[in-house]
């Protein structure tokens, strides 16, 4: 009886590598293809809409070789390394409250954090356009309570960009967050507690370890995305905050330099790429270390 | 025979795919124009005075999209090898410009619309022998009329400490950004070829300034809200928003840029010779009156008559044509990359 159904399942088995058949095609289609031609676009030579040879390097030389080009650089990781902590604190704290706690809150207080994935990154960006700007909710309430006499010009700000990409990305960072919570056994603290130990160093010492696999995911997620973000860099950063991702959008509409556009895409990837390598490293190493 | 059945259904799929991604419109026949231009109020105007009427008069239906600003469609054309589904796109002469670089623009020749010959020689030099300049506007001084008793006469009022913290310092990804920043450049005895006083300039005002829009529709928010002092803009949309906000506008004694409405046709269109009918149907005075002072510009034929009101703010004469300053499409393309990261230094 137990032969024929453990022969089926195999023969079932030795069928599933067809059906990965779509998604492979589909992920060369919409992902390796479109990535070649970008490295490849960006070691060519446009002329006019003609992409020509021989390879060259003067895309990158002349990108590397600018001040401006390695200023930008340095804000895109800059802010997206904060937004990436900021997304992992707030969201490991989330995600401790919705699993652990016993509150009847927790319901609500997931709902309140799968809700903003309802509306697009764009409406959401805009609703942060409407509370930051001039005469907007923050600086009314700051004007109220006395706390500045002028309105503070948050648009146009990194604090502006960073709070948008928080928002938007913070559902990412309290998911990987609470997967790694919940496989986190309550006993462990219980434990520790029972030991003498207080909340906070129950906290520091056997469940913060625990999780930090997590956490590094969340870093990862919100960093790599806040990387090539866009919108809220192009709408709160007012022209006046630039990004890697804003500086492709010029390079492609504005100065027509496709050439240079795709070198600045490709450094988003590569900076992406490492940052993902080096953590996945780290987190490698401390788990052997454990 | 199931892998290739697999296999085939891939292949189907990355085909249809393919096939989605395709920008052609394919179907489009003799009958129907394919349009690119701007949105808003430009696209109810341009749908009520230019489509409507060219329907009825020549039986061809116009199907308009509204797809950004005027380097955005460029960028399409490039994009899509000068095939990007549509027969005419409305843009200015920087992007006729560059299509005639790339080649990526269709001659347009007195040949094929006999009424560009009516166009002054001043405009006719700036399709590069790829298009037709169809409107004239020009950058104004919009101020808040209860801050202004009379209206200011020169750019310098932007810098005043009583004002400049109403000021708006466009992003010169946006053609109103570049002329603005080289009429604060001629201030100082700068230019088209010597920009560093027009940016010392935006650094300067920088601190002050209410907002840096990226966009003309940018400035909107704030006339509607009444918190702008005065700042550079365009006379066909400052001239609507004279009419429903408390703002007016002006042209400074140190004159002003010229910003040249543009028809592009893509070398890939598949109705050019209704686009050709099209655009001479443009250049005819009647079409060339209306437009103009439904859109509040200046037109590209001069001497039509226009009611004195109208022309006292609008180019509508040769003389006036003559004045305008029309800053060379080839030293702005080539210098937008460099001013771009200027600006965006100088406002940091």
């Amino acid at each position: 009886m137990t032969s024929p159904t453990l022969a089926t399942r195999a023969r079932r088995r030795s069928r599933l590598p067809w059906l990965t058949l779509p998604a492979t095609v589909w992920v060369l289609a919409v992902f390796a293809i479109p990535t070649a031609i970008l490295l490849a676009s960006s070691v060519l030579t446009y002329d006019g809409a003609t992409v020509t040879g021989p390879f060259t390097t003067a895309n990158y030389g002349s990108l590397l070789g600018d001040g401006y080009f390695r200023s930008v650089l340095w804000d895109t990781v800059w802010i997206s390394a904060v937004v990436g902590l900021l997304c992992s604190a707030a969201g490991l704290l989330v995600a401790h409250f919705i699993v652990r706690s016993g509150s009847r809150w927790r319901t609500l207080v997931l709902l309140v954090v799968v809700s903003p994935l309802v509306s697009s990154v764009v409406v959401r960006t805009y609703g942060w356009l409407v509370l930051l700007q001039g005469d907007g909710l923050v600086n009314n309430m700051l004007l109220w309570t006395g706390l500045t006499d002028s309105p503070i010009a948050f648009i146009g700000s990194k604090f502006a960009v960073i709070a948008g990409l928080v928002h938007v990305l913070l559902p990412f960072a309290v998911f990987t967050a609470m997967s790694s919570v919940q496989s986190v056994d309550p006993v462990l603290e219980r434990a520790s507690r029972d030991l003498g130990a207080g909340p906070v160093r129950t906290f520091l010492r056997i469940t913060l370890p625990l999780i930090r696999p997590g956490l590094i995911a969340g870093f990862m997620l919100t960093f790599a995305i806040s990387l090539g973000a866009y919108a809220a860099a192009a709408v709160l950063g007012g022209g006046r905050v630039q990004t890697l991702a804003t500086l492709v959008r010029d390079r492609m509409v504005v100065s027509l330099e496709w050439g240079q556009a795709a070198a600045v895409a490709v450094v988003i990837l590569v900076v992406g790429a490492f940052t993902v390598s080096a953590l996945l490293l780290a987190g490698r190493r401390s788990r052997k270390g454990v | 025979m199931k892998k290739f059945a697999c296999l085939a259904l891939a292949l189907g799929l990355t085909a249809s795919l393919a096939a989605c991604a395709s920008t052609s419109t394919g179907g489009s026949k003799g009958n129907e124009l394919v349009i690119e231009g701007y949105g808003a109020e430009y696209q109810s105007i341009f749908e009520k005075e230019i489509a409507r009427p060219f329907t009825e008069k020549t039986g061809i239906r116009i199907k308009y999209t509204a797809a950004g600003s005027a380097s955005e469609q460029y960028a399409s054309i490039r994009a899509a090898n000068g095939d990007p589904g549509f027969d005419i796109a409305v843009m200015t002469s920087l992007e006729l410009y560059q299509g005639s670089k790339d080649r990526l623009l269709a001659p347009v020749t007195s040949k094929q619309v006999p009424n560009l010959a009516r166009v002054p020689q001043k405009l006719q030099a700036k399709t590069y022998g790829v298009g037709a300049i169809q409107d004239v506007q020009q950058v104004v001084l919009m101020y808040r009329r209860a801050l202004f008793p009379k209206p200011p006469t020169s750019w310098q009022t932007m810098w005043d400490p009583k004002y400049r913290s109403g000021t708006l310092i466009f992003n010169p990804a946006n053609i109103l950004g570049v002329y603005a920043m080289l009429s604060a450049a001629e201030l100082d005895g700068g230019g088209l070829t010597d920009t560093d006083p027009g940016f010392a300039r935006i650094k300067e005002l920088a601190k002050y300034a209410l907002a840096t829009p990226q966009a003309s529709a940018g400035a909107v928010p704030y006339m509607e809200k009444g918190t702008a002092t005065l700042f550079p803009y365009l006379d066909g949309r400052a001239a609507i928003y004279a009419k429903t906000t408390d703002y007016d506008y002006t042209v400074p004694k140190e004159s002003s840029y010229a910003s040249l409405g543009s028809l592009g046709v893509p070398v890939g269109a598949t109705n050019k010779k209704a686009a050709y009918e099209f655009i001479d149907y443009w250049l005819s005075d009647e079409v060339q009156r209306r437009w103009a002072l439904a859109y509040n510009v200046g037109p590209a034929v001069t001497g039509l008559p226009f009611p004195a009101d109208f022309a006292a703010k609008h180019i509508t004469t040769a003389e006036k044509l003559e004045k305008i300053k029309i800053a060379d499409p080839e030293t702005v393309t080539r210098n937008r990359t460099t001013w771009g990261q200027q600006w965006a230094e100088a406002v940091r």
